[in-house]
């Protein structure tokens, strides 16, 4: 039984028909082709994501900490996505700080791929790199213990088809916070 | 020899992103003053005629000069807990400000100047509305300024450094830059990237 895989990134319904053709054989005649099998496949959409891996993690100011986005479609776990992943962080706090409320982000970014936030090539997930550099004055007027920063994360991605459209898959929001917690350290938390 | 191949069907139809905007502006005027300052705006003259005073003396640093204008504008809007008694009025003083296009004085260059820097690009400024006080020819108003910038540490930066500025908008909605309010080294780095 012969077999093969077509692997197909992009989100829509998809036709697969099975053609098989028999070849004129050494007695002659005609070469015959028939369509023995019809499949409708739907390749699900990215919808949602879950914090995997980051939350809780102390780093010190003036570091990063790499926060990872698992890409759901429907709830569960979505393989193979491509496009670029993008954040727009908004309703951002910063009670220790000048203003205490910075303005949401003017645009979604990065406009590609980044190494600071970037879907991990085919794969199901997004890494973010997140760091706090407060000046040291800053950072000595937050209390250990307290939360500096809040904000809500919203992802989405972007796929640009072969006839140039883009296509965008809204992944929903989470609401996060930055915690001091230590003399030195800071983490990301869930709201 | 069996093939297999596999035909795309028009199952979904590329939908077609319409935008419709449609703004319809219908804050009320919470003062006589600012009516005067909108009427004055309808018969003409104060889009245009808005200015800050001193736009031209101000001197802007080689960084500064590299930039593209349109990515310096200062963009004004009111706090978010603003009470709402105030909201009209301060959401009618900070639109007044953003059309002035207000330069960015000397002093807010001095104060981030740390900005000057490989890793950092200056996208523009964002004002809040922090308090208003009212004049005999308009109001006094207060606005926390902090930049916009991209950077190359993260996908989104921000800055959690702002500076205070004292403006004056005249009743004919004129915006005059009057003085910066923190000392120059009141600024220190510091900032996140999300």
């Amino acid at each position: 039984m012969p077999t093969a895989t077509v692997f197909e990134p992009w989100p829509g319904t998809y036709l697969v028909k099975c053609t098989v053709s028999f070849g004129v054989g050494s007695g002659g005649g005609n070469a015959q082709t028939v369509d023995s099998n019809t499949l409708v496949i739907t390749v699900l959409k990215p919808d949602g994501f879950k914090v995997t891996s980051g939350l809780k993690v102390p780093a010190d100011n003036n570091s990063t900490i790499t926060v990872v986005y698992t890409i759901t479609c429907g709830g569960t776990t979505s393989n193979g996505n491509v496009g670029t992943a993008q954040e727009l962080i908004t309703n951002k706090t910063a009670p220790y700080s000048t203003p205490t409320h910075p303005p949401d982000d003017p645009a979604w970014t990065p406009a590609a791929s980044s190494p600071t936030f970037y879907l991990s090539g085919g794969s199901n997930f997004i890494c973010d790199l997140k760091g706090t550099y407060l000046g040291s004055t800053n950072w000595s007027t937050i209390p250990v213990g307290a939360v500096f920063y809040t904000f809500t994360q919203n992802n989405q991605i972007i796929m640009s088809d072969a006839c140039g459209n883009t296509n965008t898959y809204p992944l929903g929001s989470v609401k996060l916070q930055r915690r001091k917690v230590s003399a030195t350290q800071w983490q990301i938390e869930l709201q | 020899m069996p093939r297999l191949e596999m035909t795309k069907r028009a199952f979904l139809v590329a939908s077609v992103p319409v935008l419709i905007a449609v703004s319809l502006v219908t804050a009320g005027l919470a003062s006589d003053g600012l009516r005067r300052q909108k009427d004055a705006r309808k018969n003409s003259k104060i889009a245009a005629s808005s200015r800050a005073v001193e736009a031209k003396d101000i001197p802007q640093p080689e960084a500064e000069k590299r930039r593209p204008d349109g990515t310096r504008a200062l963009v004004v809007r009111p706090r978010t807990a603003v009470p709402s008694r105030l909201r009209a009025v301060h959401q009618e003083l900070a639109d007044l400000m953003t059309k002035a296009k207000l330069p960015a004085p000397a002093r807010r260059l001095q104060q981030f100047e740390w900005l000057d820097a490989p890793q950092f690009r200056l996208q523009g400024w964002h004002g809040t509305v922090d308090a208003s006080e009212r004049t005999p020819d308009g109001y006094r108003v207060t606005v926390t300024v902090t930049p916009l910038v991209s950077s190359s540490l993260g996908a989104s930066t921000t800055i959690l450094n702002g500076v205070r500025e004292l403006y004056e908008v005249n009743a004919e909605g004129v915006v005059s830059f009057l003085e910066s309010l923190d000392p120059v080294d009141a600024v220190e780095p510091s900032f996140i990237t999300d």
